[in-house]
């Protein structure tokens, strides 16, 4: 009996997710409980791990698609079963795609002269053979094998490889083309628009698009920020064994400010907006393939020392890209520190569906003028981002000046909240 | 450069290393006048003296442990067992004294001993005195195991194995015995560990030990004219195992055939195998496949010996599946 | 321990003639080996009995067909003494199919297992722990069989003779370790390899009678192991009999036989245990020179018979290989 495979709900939040990547094929033996695909969702790549054991019938969506949780997208059956025209139709989009794709390789020849299958479809073919075509981005199913029982191999491989390069398929010929027709510049590679880069991509534009942005900028002043830190670093670090660092300081300051001013803990969907009781603060996170942001929850109900830790286990998952779905959703602000890079002050795009984020620059030793003295002081420039639809620029500056009052005179957390 | 057999390669190696180094001496059953079963000793009881070319009774336990007690002691003995069948009778001695020693006393102790004894089917001595039984200590730590193909890697690895401060079970093919070959005259050693390429080729790599090498090279030959090049690579020493020399040759090729006397199963030719799988598993361009002996002892017919003993056919018939 | 004297008045002229003629036997079986083995004809390694059959033979005529017994890698005469088929055996020899094991033992191997021959065996001591074995099965059926383990003086310097033999002592059981001294593990001289003047003293160690027999004639055999067998049926457990012999061929045939002298050869030869026997069965009147020529021919025939068949047996197919194969 045939199985279904549905794209599994992976996070509370979760409503679709992408197939990044079929990790078995079709005729493939699987077993319960190994990895059969791996799905993203919301920045995070996840493996998905099969139901059931049996053979992999037929995939009906492919890679690089988007499907809305608990649709189907494979079958599961055992030998005897065959996929049902129903089913064929369902699938019939993704094949043609993967035909085209075939026709693009092969069209010298009509019927591609398919490699020996063995026992459950997988293709035989040599180590090297393999290794070969994937380096020279060949399709192993379109070529045809001579090596013992069928098998493809090296020469097969380098056979094919000689045939594409004779004979470019059709989008191959217009790519290599494209700049000596137009006299553009060279290009030096191209890196195709996937996973996690197309996300922030839709992401990023959708916000700029939809939410109108006001930025605002203020100037703080750290020398009693600076003052807290140096006191409790040192015991901070023998307790807990991290770095308390600016960043903890401003989160900390900054969610209180939030729950004095809640009308930029919210956000706007269709046509209410949500204004949320949780402070959980996104903190952007810079990683190899792209940006993202952990949720510190309840960032408000958190002491120095907490958030300190807090951030230091997300930071490090988020580099070794070991986040949970939970861990990177539910925040309802976002603040993204560029300082470490010595940018003194920029503005950032919100994190939809978030009313705004805080963009923090670089703590720098600047000459102020104080009680008539120019003073040199560390000085510090916040930016906030706000979606004008929801905040008005009233609200943003009294938010913005609260945040800056904690940080000047850092005791008064002790009395707030 | 002159030509001397194998055997006669094995006594010039011991006799150069008994005149050099007096601690140096042989002790094995009809070793002495007699000479060995096969030999090999003849003649140096006269030039050393019956102390140093010792005769012992048949007891193979205390002829491998008392080396290794000799050995411990400050000697540097060179134990003979008749056939490598009768290592079996000191399997005790070997794998749990002589292999542990070293370690289990915290290197504290060192046991520089040899142990030779002649291995392999093909004389029709049947199921007791043809077996090939070094993958059973080359699954022992401690042991080093040596299995050289020709005159000269005999004279230099039993020179190397003599003046190694770690025990050496050295194995000699007895149909290798009348083979004749260059061997240079002067004491030479050469390193333990190390294999050698015995014919360079592009297509297929034939990884075989002991005698295999020369049927493998045979083959070779012969392929040549039809044009498969066939590289023939000899590990010599079976542990520890030149593994580069392996991977590197099956990286060039892309193609593997280990040919091994042993029975099949969990046999040394496994071990290659999964070696260059492990580590040239991207390199692969056709299945690995094993020559060696089917899974039963060793028949006395002359029919059934030949069938169970690898052979050029077989050799070629598995680099022709790596081919086609 | 005196050297036992012969009392062969329980012997029949029928039962001595039986021993004759299966003396006989062994030397020309193995004469007609030795030829083939020149010839290239029989492979590998073989050791020929020539010279040492009254041992087997006097010991083997002690013991009901029913008991076993454990042969060596000198072991033809071992076979033949025990009732072994002369055919059979030389078609194993020429490695034929229809040889004592399929053609898959050859000589160092061959077993009458119906026949209660556990076996010859290519390892030096080989037999010992396995002829106590077989000794134990008896022990505990209470079948009253008893167990013949033959070997040779090199054995005796193996471990395994000194672990079986106190075993057996220790449990009392139905064998009897008879040690064939012939004087040479190969070319190891018993001067050499042993510091004792008898092997049969080291049954003081196991608590066992030791008995010492000229091993070349073939009724005094008989007799110390007639005596053994009948502690064995007692339940008085094991004896140790060293028989004192000499073969007359190098240890197998590569032997140069550099470690002994003509001279000692042919001193020993004078010790023909068939002419010995032939000579008193004359004087006791119990056969004649013509009746000794008449069974000479008789059995010389039986081995071309036997000869014949080995060679016109066929080879094994080569799926034999394969058979008896479980792991």
């Amino acid at each position: 009996m045939l199985k279904e495979v549905i794209m599994p709900q992976l996070g509370l939040t979760m409503t679709t997710g992408t197939i990044q990547k079929w990790l078995k094929k079709e005729g493939d033996q699987l077993e319960k409980g190994e990895p059969i695909l791996e799905v993203m969702t919301d920045k995070v790549t996840m493996e998905v791990e099969s139901f059931d054991s049996g053979i992999l019938k037929k995939i009906v969506a492919r890679e690089g698609e988007e499907i809305p949780v608990t649709q189907v997208i494979a079958y599961i059956g055992d030998e005897k079963d065959e996929p049902s025209p129903e089913l064929i139709a369902r699938a019939t989009e993704a094949k043609a795609a993967l035909a085209s794709e075939a026709a693009a390789v092969a069209e010298p020849q009509k019927e591609p002269a398919l490699a020996e299958e063995e026992e459950g479809g997988r293709i035989k073919a040599s180590p090297l053979a393999r290794r070969l075509a994937q380096e020279k981005g060949l399709d192993l199913r379109l070529i045809k094998g001579s090596g013992p029982g069928g098998r493809i191999t090296k020469e097969d491989v380098l056979k094919a490889a000689e045939e594409k390069e004779r004979r470019p398929a059709p989008a191959e010929a217009a790519r290599v083309a494209a700049p000596q027709i137009a006299g553009a510049p060279q290009v030096a590679e191209v890196i195709p628009l996937t996973g996690l880069r197309k996300i922030i991509a839709e992401r990023l534009s959708e916000s700029f698009r939809n939410a109108p942005h006001i930025v605002i900028t203020m100037q703080v002043d750290m020398t009693q920020a600076q003052v807290l830190r140096d006191s409790l670093l040192f015991l901070v670090e023998e307790k807990w064994g991290v770095r308390l660092s600016y960043t903890d300081i401003i989160l900390k300051a900054t969610a209180l400010a939030l729950k004095e001013y809640p009308g930029l803990n919210s956000s706007l969907v269709g046509e209410e907006i949500k204004i949320y009781q949780d402070i959980n603060i996104g903190l952007a996170v810079a990683i190899p393939d792209g940006l993202i942001v952990p949720t510190i929850f309840g960032t408000d109900g958190l002491s120095l020392s907490e958030i300190a830790r807090k951030r230091e286990e997300l930071v490090k998952k988020a580099r070794e890209g070991s986040l949970s779905l939970d861990e990177v959703g539910g925040g309802t602000f976002t603040m993204s520190n560029l300082g470490m890079y010595g940018v003194e002050s920029f503005s950032a795009i919100i994190n939809p569906p978030q009313a705004a984020i805080l963009a923090v620059g670089a703590i720098e030793e600047k000459a102020v003028v104080r009680e008539g003295q120019i003073v040199i002081r560390p000085q510090l420039t916040l930016s906030l981002s706000a979606d004008h639809r929801m905040v008005d620029g009233a609200l943003a500056a009294q938010f913005l000046a609260r945040v800056r009052e904690l940080l000047e005179s850092p005791y008064l957390m002790l009395i707030s909240g | 450069m002159r030509e001397i057999t194998y055997s006669e390669a094995i006594r010039e190696a011991l006799r150069q290393e008994m005149k050099r180094d007096e601690r140096v001496f042989l002790m094995g059953e009809d070793i002495g006048p007699f000479g060995g079963s096969f030999g090999v000793t003849r003649g140096l009881i006269d030039e050393f003296g019956k102390d140093r070319v010792r005769d012992t009774p048949i007891s193979e336990a205390a002829i491998a442990g008392a080396a290794t007690g000799a050995a411990v002691a400050g000697m540097r003995p060179v134990a003979e067992i008749m056939f490598s069948d009768f290592t079996t009778i000191a399997m005790d001695q070997l794998v749990n004294q002589t292999a542990k020693i070293r370690y289990q006393f915290g290197g504290k102790a060192r046991v520089p001993m040899v142990l030779r004894t002649p291995t392999g089917a093909g004389t029709g001595a049947a199921a007791q005195h043809s077996q090939t039984v070094y993958n059973w200590f080359v699954h022992v730590p401690g042991l080093i195991v040596v299995a050289p193909s020709t005159p000269r890697d005999a004279k230099g690895f039993l020179i190397s194995a003599i003046r190694n401060d770690n025990p050496v079970l050295f194995f000699e093919h007895k149909l290798l015995y009348s083979f004749k070959g260059e061997v240079p005259e002067e004491e030479y050693t050469i390193p333990l560990g190390v294999g050698e390429v015995k014919r360079e080729g592009k297509d297929v790599t034939v990884f075989a030990t002991s005698i295999m090498v020369h049927k493998a090279l045979k083959v070779a030959e012969e392929l040549d004219e039809e044009g498969i090049s066939v590289e023939v690579v000899d590990p010599r020493t079976l542990k520890p195992l030149d593994e580069e020399i392996l991977i590197q040759s099956v990286r060039k090729t892309s193609r593997l055939v280990v040919v091994d006397e042993g029975p099949r199963s969990g046999g040394f030719a496994a071990e290659a195998v999964a070696i260059a799988v492990e580590g040239a598993f991207d390199y692969l361009d056709a299945p690995v496949q094993r020559v060696a002996a089917p899974d039963t002892p060793v028949p006395y017919s002359l029919p059934l010996e030949k069938a169970y003993i690898p052979d050029e056919g077989k050799i070629r018939a598995a680099i022709q599946r790596t081919l086609k | 321990m005196a050297v036992t004297k012969p009392a062969e008045k329980t012997l029949t002229r029928e039962k001595k003639l039986e021993m004759l003629r299966t003396m006989l036997k062994i030397r020309h079986f193995e004469s007609r080996v030795d030829e083939f083995f020149q010839r290239g004809m029989v492979r590998g390694t073989t050791h020929l009995y020539i010279g040492e059959e009254a041992t087997a033979t006097g010991a083997c005529a002690a013991i009901e067909p029913t008991d076993y017994i454990t042969s060596t890698h000198r072991g033809h005469g071992h076979c033949i003494a025990k009732g072994g088929e002369l055919p059979k055996m030389m078609a194993e020899l020429f490695g034929k199919e229809t040889g004592y094991c399929r053609g898959k033992g050859g000589s160092m191997h061959i077993a009458d297992v119906d026949a209660g021959n556990l076996g010859a065996n290519g390892v030096v001591g080989g037999g010992l722990a396995i002829a106590t074995g077989a000794a134990l099965a008896c022990a505990m059926r209470k079948d009253g069989r008893v167990v013949l383990c033959f070997f040779g003086d090199g054995a005796t310097n193996q471990g395994v003779f000194h672990e079986a033999v106190n075993l057996a002592s220790v449990w009392k059981l139905p064998i009897i370790y008879i040690c064939e001294n012939n004087q040479y593990a190969i070319s190891t001289s018993v001067k050499t390899a042993f510091n004792i003047e008898n092997i049969a003293d080291r049954s003081v160690s196991y608590g066992i009678p030791g008995v010492i027999v000229d091993g070349n004639d073939v009724t005094s055999v008989y007799d110390a192991v007639s005596e053994a067998v009948k502690r064995c049926r007692q339940g008085e457990g094991p004896t140790l009999i060293e028989c004192k012999t000499y073969r007359w061929r190098g240890h197998s045939k590569s032997d140069i036989q550099i470690y002994r002298t003509k001279e000692e050869v042919e001193e020993w030869k004078k010790k023909c245990p068939i002419q010995r026997f032939k000579k008193r069965l004359i004087q006791e009147n119990l056969l004649t020179e013509e009746e000794f020529e008449a069974m000479d021919k008789e059995v010389e025939e039986a081995v071309e018979e036997a000869v014949k068949f080995a060679l016109d047996s066929p080879y094994p197919e080569e799926e034999e290989l394969f058979e008896d194969v479980y792991a």
